[in-house]
């Protein structure tokens, strides 16, 4: 039996050699490069001195430890370098983007998270409704960079009036984001409905169960009680898994719904091979991902007794 | 538990997107079909007799192109499962067999660096320094794709460990290494298989999203991502572009998803 406040600095020095790591394999990458970065930038018609000076001014002349030191000193401080297209700051053009994303992940893993629990509970007490279960779990064909493309083209279809795409200056507003958030939110929620279900039936079939049955307990003290809770710790993981595929989903639904999140970034990026923007994309998904398998872990071992 | 209606759909179902898969992938190797023949007076043309599933702008047979498309991706996949699979092996073993000492350290780190980040993203950061190429695809796939079945390997071979033959091999007194890759790899190949089987669904939108990003294969190559982000452009002229090769990608994850779920269901039941 360890303390708790041991478990927690273990799992945060863990996290942070995770985050290290990160920042510095993603650094050397995008350092070693091929490419020298500053003809690309001026063209190949510059002078040479111009290009000379350039690498002076981008700081890519010095040896590969002091870029590295200076970076990372410049993450403490909230600075991320500079575009190299256009010399916007990265820290400030990555960071509301990001935010715009983590809403709609956020709501996406939100209505996954209500629908398993919803959908379980439903069939548990009125086990003739299962056809909504064959109803959530079709979700799984709907990958949803194509499941945008169809909610579009419905939309546009069949209520012209409602504008999806462009959404001038509320573009943070949740309303907005909700349809969006349905769309992802469609394959991971047949993954976890499933998942729990499982979870649920290996717990149905357990002596506790049983018992409990027998001491006449009602369906919804039983489901709570006895279901639930010793199907919580895998739930949930599974849940924490399943942001990175939420993720990955939102981006490529942001460049459907024309949302300027990460995902708009990320294409505008890769298509004019913008490394410092990449990296930093890289590095604040990073340290929002090591974040929340933090939490994660922490959390587990608050609601688990046998983990602790 | 299912009225034989309703699997009979089910089992018809599997069998489509099974011969799809497998004519694809036999086209695909075998040069049967012409998806890059170029014909422009027969460009837009509408699903009909003579082209099944349509022509594109530049009145290439979409039938053709869909089935090269489909054929080409589980090639990708099969090849990153295997690069996969063989890594998996490699590093789930080994950590299982030194658990909790510095080796075992070191790899359970390495797969919880590449859990935490989304799998995508390292792959785009590697294709937007090197030049995107189907070649490359699958191998940068499988090279990120191997820490869920090695975790599982890893608990196999610990598990392992403690077996009385493997005792009675060690009493005989064979080496590590002869303990490692003679008596522990081999048993530990079926979960790595089973482990990869359940990932093929993921693979197939992790690939499906690099085309989209445009870091899959180039064109004219097909494949099925590629094709509907393509037909995403054309859809109000011509929507059977992007919509039946989306068909057809959604009827083959309906078909692996009920495959593994039943393999599962019969192994609990089992």
């Amino acid at each position: 039996m360890e303390g708790i406040s041991r478990v927690l600095f273990r799992n945060t020095a863990y996290s942070l050699s995770l985050l290290f790591a990160l920042v510095t394999l993603c650094f050397l990458f995008f350092s070693v490069a091929p490419g020298d970065t500053a003809r690309i930038i001026l063209g190949p018609n510059a002078p040479e001195e111009s290009v000379i000076q350039l690498r002076h001014e981008l700081g890519i002349d010095l040896p590969l430890f002091e870029q590295w030191a200076k970076y990372f000193t410049g993450l403490f401080q909230g600075e991320l370098g500079h575009s190299w297209l256009d010399g916007r700051d990265v820290a400030q053009e990555v960071f509301p983007k990001f935010l715009i994303t983590a809403k709609i992940g956020a709501m996406a893993a939100l209505i996954s998270f209500a629908t398993s629990y919803l959908v379980n509970l439903l069939i548990f007490l009125r086990p003739k409704a299962s056809w909504v279960k064959l109803l959530i779990n079709a979700g799984v064909i709907f990958p949803s960079f194509y499941a945008g493309v169809l909610a579009v083209l419905i939309i546009g279809h069949f209520f012209p009036g409602i504008s999806l795409v462009g959404y001038g200056d509320d573009i943070g507003s949740w309303s907005h984001l909700f349809l969006p958030a349905l769309v992802i939110a469609l394959y991971p929620m047949a993954l976890l409905s499933r998942l729990l279900e499982e979870k649920l039936m290996d717990q149905g079939v357990a002596v506790h169960t049983r018992a409990m049955r027998a001491w006449g307990y009602g369906k919804w003290v039983l489901f709570h009680k006895a279901l639930l809770r010793p199907a919580a710790v895998p739930w949930i993981t599974g849940w924490v898994n399943q942001l990175s595929i939420i993720f990955i989903a939102s981006f490529i639904v942001e460049v459907i719904f024309t949302i300027p999140g990460i995902g708009t970034l990320l294409l505008n990026s890769i298509q004019r091979k913008d490394f410092p923007m990449l990296q930093g994309i890289i590095v604040i998904n990073g340290i929002f991902f090591i974040a929340m398998f933090w939490l994660n872990e922490i959390f587990i071992r608050w609601i688990d007794h046998r983990v602790r | 538990m299912f009225d034989s209606g309703r699997s009979l759909i089910k089992q018809s179902a599997k069998g489509v997107a099974l011969l799809v898969i497998l004519a694809g992938v036999l086209m695909s190797v075998g040069g049967w079909l012409d998806p890059f023949t170029i014909n422009p007076e027969l460009s837009y043309q509408e699903p009909g007799f003579e082209y099944p599933f349509g022509t594109d702008l530049f009145g290439r047979d979409m039938l053709a192109r869909t089935f090269y498309a489909t054929g080409l991706t589980f090639r990708v996949i099969l090849y990153a499962m295997l690069v996969a699979g063989l890594i998996a092996l490699l590093m789930g073993s080994v950590a299982g067999y030194y658990a909790s000492k510095w080796p075992d350290k070191i790899i359970s780190w390495l797969i919880s660096l590449l859990f935490t980040v989304p799998f995508i993203l390292i792959v785009i950061a590697i294709f937007a320094v090197i030049q995107p190429e189907i070649n490359r695809v699958f191998l940068a796939i499988g090279c990120i794709a191997w820490p869920a079945p090695a975790r599982l390997v890893r608990s196999v071979v610990i598990q392992l460990r403690k077996a009385t033959f493997i005792k009675a091999t060690r009493a005989f007194g064979y080496g590590r290494m002869h303990l490692l890759f003679k008596s522990i790899l081999p048993m530990s190949i079926s979960p790595v298989l089973i482990s990869l089987l359940y990932s093929v669904p993921e693979l197939v939108s992790i690939e499906v999203g690099l085309s989209f990003f445009g870091l899959g294969a180039q064109p004219p190559t097909p494949t099925l991502g590629r094709l509907i982000y393509d037909g995403l452009s054309d859809i109000y002229v011509a929507w059977w572009i992007a919509i039946i090769p989306a068909a057809v990608l959604a009827l083959i994850l309906a078909t692996l998803y009920y495959l593994i779920r039943e393999g599962r269901v019969n192994k609990a039941n089992g």
